[in-house]
């Protein structure tokens, strides 16, 4: 199991457990990180780690490091949807699927799904939601600078998503079917600041 | 975990790797949902719920348990940056009575087990990113 950091000078440094020690490796390429590490935590797909980067023309693009050769590619976006003016754009991954998810004109959100990772021109709309369907008053949390908005999985036989909404603290229940948001059985209210998905596992953590 | 405690060979069993790979590969067909809540309070809190995520796929009634994960000595403060094969990557900052940083630190949880590693040494460059 290895950490990856990224320190301010874009270098990038990788810990291995048993080693226990961190050694650096290529640096990260020169494009502008993109600032919301809230919501670009790196996401991993198939043995690499990804990340929403700037390119100087104002153009988002995904840097993509593959963990076994510790080599980076750049991963271009749908085309005509990777302007900076997208608010509310993230990495995801569903169904072992790579996802890019924006707001589009602040009326839908829109989740892409690269069918075949790592091939760019394999880019399909996987989704569009509009908050009207979800239930979500855009204006209340559009000037939030978390990302709102966060698709976590799909159950197996795609017929449901949950999305978590961190500022409405609950998870939502999106039948893709029905194109309808199912009320959760959830019976007690707890704070919910963060949620992410987990396994149980006897894994060591020495 | 209460099954290491029946005896002695069900210990070295449940440490095995062997065991330890089966059942992640069971375990791994059944996610779960996280949610972690910080309590603004002192000691800083940090809270985990699990909960199985069929559950709430399928809609049944889930009643979400509050797993409190650490009760932190004063000046510490922990959040979760990523999660793989059942174990939590935490990162933590030190702070002292001003809440000026003092320093940074990495730990990696297991909250089935709630077996927390050693702190894990940090590069002294200023932390951006898992």
């Amino acid at each position: 199991m290895a950490f990856c950091l990224l320190c301010t000078n874009n270098e990038v440094r990788i810990f291995t457990f048993g080693d226990n020690v961190w050694r650096n490796i290529q640096s990260f390429p020169d494009v502008l990180s993109y600032h919301n590490w809230d919501i670009n935590h790196g996401v991993h797909v198939s043995g690499s780690l990804n990340w929403l980067a700037i390119l100087m023309e104002s153009q988002f693009v995904i840097i993509l490091l593959d963990l076994s050769t510790e080599s980076y590619r750049q991963l271009l976006l749908p085309q005509g949807f990777d302007k900076l003016t997208l608010p509310k754009s993230t990495l995801a991954v569903l169904m072992d699927c790579l996802c890019f998810c924006h707001d589009m004109h602040g009326t839908d959100f829109i989740i892409w799904q690269m069918k075949e990772f790592r091939a760019q021109e394999s880019w399909i709309q996987f989704l569009k939601i509009s908050y009207q369907s979800l239930l979500i008053d855009y204006n209340v949390i559009s000037n939030s600078l978390e990302m709102f908005l966060f698709p976590l999985c799909l159950s197996e036989n795609g017929g449901t998503m949950i999305l978590t909404c961190d500022e409405y603290e609950q998870a939502i229940l999106y039948s893709m079917s029905d194109n309808r948001v199912e009320e959760t059985r959830v019976t007690n209210k707890i704070e919910w600041s963060l949620s992410m998905d987990y396994v149980e596992s006897l894994v060591s953590t020495t | 975990m209460q099954l290491r405690c029946v005896c002695k060979s069900w210990k070295t069993l449940i440490s095995d790797s062997t065991f330890v790979k089966l059942h992640l590969q069971r375990s791994a067909r059944n996610k779960h949902l996280a949610l972690f809540s910080y309590k603004y309070q002192t000691p800083r809190h940090f809270s985990f719920t699990p909960s199985p995520l069929c559950r709430l796929l399928e809609n049944s009634y889930v009643t979400l348990a509050d797993k409190s994960g650490f009760h932190l000595n004063k000046g510490r403060f922990l959040y979760v940056v990523g999660s793989c094969n059942g174990l939590l990557c935490l990162v933590g900052c030190l702070y002292n009575d001003n809440y000026e940083e003092l320093g940074t630190l990495l730990y990696l949880w297991n909250p089935t087990t709630r077996k927390l590693s050693k702190k894990i040494n940090f590069p002294p460059e200023e932390f951006q990113h898992n």
